[in-house]
């Protein structure tokens, strides 16, 4: 038996808006869940959310801080369920990333293009690593299983990576607004 | 713009992109982004990179590495999770338009998750590489590979876990009915309400369970019920003939009638045991393929499910199990502090090996998943290429990372060995196991 009052589908201009703001979604949730299997659910449930309030959106509003914040209200319920995750990032700590993360929110488009810049600077065995450890279920321990060194060792070989990929991105970007 | 990271800041990000940040290290990291908006700022673009690597993994870095065999299978880009969770979004809006409410109410709750677990629902909705604490409502939970073990609970507490290939569907309505289609479940069961007995249905038989602990097995040719707690009606469903299995008991319900169907008591977990492939066929279900040569049959790897990717593709690991549960009759074995764990093995190439124990606890709950890598230098084969190796129980260390698992389950000691698994990873070595022993050197 349906639904008595069953809702409208959304229009192909909000689908639209949905999957161009999947990216930047998934960065703010990963900030405020911090681990990836929790922020690929919570991806999920937002985008279900975004779904069903499709018909609440203002047109005349910006989308992404809308739907930030809709998915900001999914990480806190998603935290809540998992109580441990509570005790260091709080609910006020949580809430004064998310603000300053939509404020900044027109940043994050020329960080994704710098970073895909940026990769191409780093070396073949660099690059290399960064697609092992990232790929779907990369584990550091089994990396370093495999190439015969430490989780320890492996972890700062990231560290260093991660550290040239965000100098990098700087740089790119101080140029592009200098030009 | 001078601002400079710290490098305990760089750090305690770095642990936290890597899932080794202890709960002390994050509240660290908490402590110095309460107080310091710089950091904060840092936080969030070390946060968005992570993100963005996480995204477009293979399409941004993607340069092929022959340090990854089966990179092929599992080098989809991320952006495809864009369609993944569009598709599922819709798939959920459908099952709102389509289904009765009650299906869509979450039913159980994963507290553990190791290996490949997916869910599907029964409007066709999909959930591949379930994580522990997800929510789930009616339908189907699938468990691929050899070391897969999920456990769940229902909201009045009841328990069931499952280990190594498993399908199990579930439903409740006021009584709860699961479908055992393959694979061995524990349960701890709370007790039900007046009338509404919890029922089980296998292939073979069905149960009726009103509060106990047990376990059970479907074969395909068998159902396998061993009763710790409580008592459980047990119906072969080849005759209708129903038997009440009472607690430290066991029995077998095949297709065969002519097979006297009958509760008997469930012999004493073994501390010291071995099986020799060279004298004797393993059950159809454990993993690896085995072989009679010249000298003996022998039990030879082959590929399964290690993990199942957000994206659909697999990690596929080469492993050879032992699962005593699947001999007839069944077996347990128990790990003591001084067990050693024995094999006789070849490969056609040196590489380091993987040992997985999957464990239950003494009352048949999840007890844990417990690995140890050895390397390959220290296998020493003989010149026919055959080597043995020990490995004692002191060497496997949790799984699970997670603090709060660890601390559940800090040991196999105690525990019931319900799968010993060896494997190449993903290196197919043609790994060949002649012989397998448990022992205990102090009970001698």
């Amino acid at each position: 038996m349906p639904p008595s009052s069953s809702p409208l589908p959304p229009s192909a201009e909000f689908i639209t808006l949905v999957t161009r703001a999947q990216r930047t979604l998934h960065a703010f949730i990963v900030s405020m869940v911090r681990h990836a299997a929790d922020a690929d659910d919570v991806l999920q449930e937002t985008n279900i959310v975004l779904w069903r309030k499709s018909a609440e959106f203002d047109t005349a509003r910006e989308f992404l801080p809308w739907a930030m914040r809709v998915a900001q209200l999914q990480s806190l319920a998603h935290l809540k369920r998992r109580q441990r995750a509570r005790v260091s990032f709080d609910d006020e700590l949580l809430a004064l990333v998310a603000k300053e993360a939509i404020a900044e929110v027109a940043e994050a488009d020329a960080r994704r293009v710098a970073l895909a810049g940026c990769l191409q600077k780093l070396d073949t065995e660099q690059r290399a690593l960064v697609a092992q450890r990232y790929e779907p279920g990369g584990s550091v321990n089994e990396i370093a299983v495999a190439r015969g060194t430490t989780p320890k060792a492996l972890s700062e070989m990231l560290r260093r990576i991660r550290h040239a990929l965000l100098l990098c991105i700087e740089r790119s970007m101080a140029q592009e607004a200098r030009s | 713009m001078n601002w400079r990271p710290s490098d305990e800041l760089g750090r305690l990000l770095n642990g936290l992109a890597d899932g080794v940040l202890g709960d002390e290290e994050e509240a660290r990291l908490a402590q110095i982004l309460r107080g310091d908006a710089a950091a904060r700022r840092h936080y969030r673009q070390f946060m968005t990179l992570h993100a963005g690597l996480m995204w477009d993994y293979a399409a941004a870095a993607g340069a092929p590495s022959e340090e990854q065999p089966d990179r092929s299978s599992t080098a989809q880009p991320r952006r495809f999770r864009v369609a993944a969770a569009i598709l599922a979004a819709a798939a959920v809006v459908a099952t709102l338009f389509a289904t009765r409410d009650r299906s869509t109410h979450e039913l159980v709750t994963l507290d553990s998750v190791t290996g490949a677990v997916s869910w599907s629902g029964n409007a066709g909705e999909l959930r591949a590489g379930l994580q522990a604490e997800a929510s789930l409502h009616e339908g189907s939970l699938t468990l691929e590979g050899d070391g897969a073990t999920a456990q769940m609970h229902f909201r009045d507490g009841t328990i069931i876990g499952l280990s190594g290939e498993a399908e199990l569907a579930f439903a409740d309505n006021g009584q709860k009915r699961l479908v055992l289609k393959r694979g061995t479940i524990s349960a701890h069961v709370k007790p039900q309400p007046s009338g509404s007995p919890m029922r089980i249905r296998t292939p073979t038989a069905e149960i009726e369970v009103v509060g106990t602990v047990f376990n059970l097995a479907a074969r395909p040719a068998d159902t396998w019920l061993k009763v710790d707690e409580g008592a459980v009606r047990f119906k072969r469903l080849s005759d209708g003939h129903v038997i009440d299995v009472p607690a430290q008991s066991t029995a077998l319900a095949s297709l065969n009638t002519a097979q006297h169907l009958s509760a008997v008591t469930t012999p004493r977990p073994l501390h010291e045991w071995s099986y020799d492939f060279a004298s004797s066929i393993p059950p159809e279900r454990w993993r690896g393929v085995w072989h009679s040569s010249p000298e003996g049959g022998r039990m030879l790897a082959t590929a399964y499910v290690a993990r199942r990717n957000p994206d659909g593709t697999t990690i596929t690991h080469f492993g050879v199990s032992i699962r005593t549960a699947e001999l007839n009759p069944p077996v347990a074995l128990t790990a003591r502090e001084d067990s050693i764990i024995h094999y006789r093995l070849k490969q056609d190439s040196p590489a380091p090996l993987q040992l997985m124990l999957l464990t239950s606890d003494g009352k048949g709950g999840y007890g844990g998943n417990f690995e140890c890598t050895l390397p390959a230098d220290r296998l020493h084969p003989d010149s026919s290429g055959w080597c043995t190796v020990e490995i004692p129980l002191s060497q496997f260390a949790p799984a699970d990372p997670r603090p709060s698992s660890i601390r559940k389950h800090p040991t196999p000691v105690g525990n019931i060995l319900t799968s010993v698994l060896i494997s190449s990873y993903r290196q197919d070595t043609r790994l060949t196991v002649s012989s397998f022993q448990l022992l205990a050197p102090s009970s001698r």
